[in-house]
């Protein structure tokens, strides 16, 4: 009885979360849509020029959606299935395969970079996979997964591409590497509407099956053995959302660059707020985390006009503080 | 054959010991080997770096590292006389160079006038006066026409020219910069003069508002269909620029970015296509 209660009063609490993150989300959308470097007119006398830069800015801003939710979602599953709050797309070298996959793409193949647009997000792509492969691989001991392997490997293998990454660059001209290191700390300027649409399809599926396992993945959150007796397929699960978040990652950083910070903050609010049922957490951190991205975005635009200041520097400034600010507030109710 | 370009060199390097005494000059930048080669230096450079490719005579000379890590050893192996590089990126190595004891000259410039008397420091320092002087008259003439030709057009009838670095993320060049004063110069009106540094990120919605009559690409990495892929840009299909097919992708960038004398004709190529 205590139990149903329980759990009716953590579905209402998601419901309830998830309303008010969808109306943060429309509210930050609907300023950063209207506000810009450039001056737009009143709505009700928009000119064919303020109707093409509105679209220019709604188009970042699905894909700041698009990104900022997707690395939370994989944020959520990758901290789920490990149980460990540092757990992200980043700390499992995931983001530097996709990283590598790029910058082979733009340096050591060169001419590609410039149907850029196409051609660099496959690759990152496949980096990310590939990293995951190897990651995976390289930990698994008998078929299984210890967390602690994974881990480490994660860590590792990351570190070692990212250096491959850096031997690369340190090859390339010096205003190269300037581009490069802008593209490593992220950038949501998007120009091609393929891809755009391609990303946005890819994360999207891939977050409804992530959501589609979320019982799975309170199971296994609980503990593995605990899991087993639930009657969980513990390896294949793991191995099937580890590839939904690997996915999610080279999606995200083939077409924006790597954004840090996303993945960890987010999920982490977001289960200070709802408690840490994935079947609300998933979906919550998915418009929280596009809302966040969104509104980092916006700064990132609005803070040097008409510069800009690399997106992921700013998740970083505003994430960094507010992390530390609810780990200290966790630890003083405790 | 061989024999006659052994006894050519040794006739030439007779001729050159009789000639005062030989300067051995290590340049580690391109712009200051293209200085140098302008002032008829070619034969005192006895290494260049990996990036100096102009004149293309230079790509058989000795290496002395690249252009962001210039090899000390070796330069301190070659002995030079003299080592010429430029600035910013270049500022630790000539540090480290200076504190060999060498000599170095740094040739920095950040518009024509300094680019000038850049080009009459190095030319004082080895002994080509004469030439840095007429080096320096043949560019300002060059510039002259062109300015001869603007100076009839209107400031308002003058193109809007947006010119783009890179393209991800859009980079662009600002006030300060060799590029802004070469599309002033050119009779052009740079729409990113406003952007906070020389060279520096833009935001892309000011570029679609500014509606560009002109646009140069500037990459540093060639690749094919560069113009064209602006055009499948979202929201830039009705910039003035690419509506009427005025993105040039044409202007080889080393002359475009290399503060050395090769400046004074990117200036007429940029005029060739602002009025096309």
């Amino acid at each position: 009885m205590q139990v149903r209660e329980a759990s009716q009063i953590s579905r209402k609490r998601g419901r309830k979360a998830f309303i008010i993150a969808a109306a943060i989300l429309v509210m930050v959308a609907a300023v950063s849509v209207y506000f810009g470097a450039a001056k737009i007119g009143l709505l009700s006398a928009l000119t064919d020029m303020d109707k093409r830069i509105l679209g220019l800015r709604a188009g970042r801003i699905l894909l700041a959606l698009t990104v900022g939710g997707g690395l939370s979602v994989a944020g959520v599953i990758l901290q789920g299935l490990m149980r460990n709050p540092l757990c992200e797309p980043y700390v499992l070298g995931i983001s530097s395969g996709a990283a590598l996959g790029a910058v082979i793409s733009t340096i050591v193949l060169g001419v590609q970079s410039f149907l850029g647009l196409s051609a660099l997000p496959i690759w990152a792509f496949l980096g990310a996979v590939a990293a995951f492969i190897v990651v995976y691989r390289i930990s698994e001991v008998n078929g299984r997964i210890p967390i602690q392997n994974l881990l480490l490997t994660g860590v590792i293998v990351g570190a070692v591409l990212s250096s491959v990454v850096i031997f690369l660059v340190s090859f390339s001209d010096k205003e190269y590497l300037h581009t490069v290191m802008w593209w490593l700390l992220g950038n949501l300027q998007i120009f091609d509407m393929k891809l755009l649409l391609s990303v946005m399809v890819i994360v999207i599926t891939a977050v409804v099956l992530a959501a589609l396992n979320s019982r799975e993945l309170n199971a296994i959150s609980l503990g593995e053995e605990e899991a087993a007796h639930l009657g969980v397929d513990i390896e294949k699960t793991k191995k099937r959302l580890f590839i939904i978040a690997s996915v999610i990652t080279g999606a995200a950083v083939s077409a924006a660059g790597m954004i840090g910070f996303v993945g960890l903050i987010v999920p982490h609010f977001v289960r200070l707020l709802i408690g840490a049922n994935h079947r609300a957490v998933i979906p919550v951190s998915f418009i929280a985390g596009g809302a966040f991205l969104i509104f980092c975005d916006f700064i990132a635009r609005m803070v040097m006009v008409p510069a800009e200041v690399p997106v992921g520097v700013i998740t970083a400034l505003c994430g960094g503080p507010f992390f530390l600010y609810l780990l200290r507030k966790r630890s003083r109710i405790r | 054959m061989r024999k006659i370009i052994i006894i050519a060199f040794m006739f030439f390097s007779i001729c050159q010991r009789l000639d005062a005494r030989q300067m051995r000059i290590i340049s580690i930048a391109p712009a200051t080997t293209e200085i140098a080669c302008a002032l008829g230096l070619e034969d005192d450079l006895v290494a260049v770096s990996t990036y100096c490719d102009y004149p293309p005579e230079v790509k058989n000379k000795e290496k002395a590292g690249s252009f962001s890590e210039p090899n000390i050893e070796k330069i301190l192996v070659l002995k030079p006389d003299i080592i010429l590089a430029t600035g910013l990126e270049q500022a630790q190595a000539v540090g480290k160079l200076k504190a060999l004891g060498l000599r170095v000259m740094v040739s920095d410039p950040k518009n024509f006038p300094e680019l000038y008397d850049s080009i009459l420091a190095i030319g004082k320092a080895c002994g080509k006066d004469n030439e840095a002087a007429s080096l320096i008259n043949k560019m300002k003439k060059t510039i002259a026409a062109v300015s001869a030709k603007v100076a009839l057009i209107a400031p308002d009838k003058r193109p809007k020219v947006y010119f783009e670095i890179w393209h991800d993320p859009i980079m662009t060049a600002g006030k300060g910069s060799f590029i802004d004063e070469m599309i002033t110069i050119a009779g052009g009106v740079n729409i990113t003069s406003d952007a906070p540094r020389p060279f520096s990120q833009f935001s892309p919605e000011l570029i679609v508002k500014r509606d560009p009559d002109v646009i140069i690409l500037g990459y540093m990495v060639k690749g094919e269909g560069a113009a064209e892929s602006l055009s499948k840009r979202f929201g830039w299909d009705k910039i003035r620029a690419i509506k009427q097919n005025r993105v040039y992708d044409d202007i080889e960038t080393d002359m475009l970015f290399r503060p050395g004398p090769r400046l004074a004709d990117a200036v007429v190529h940029l005029n060739e296509r602002f009025y096309k």
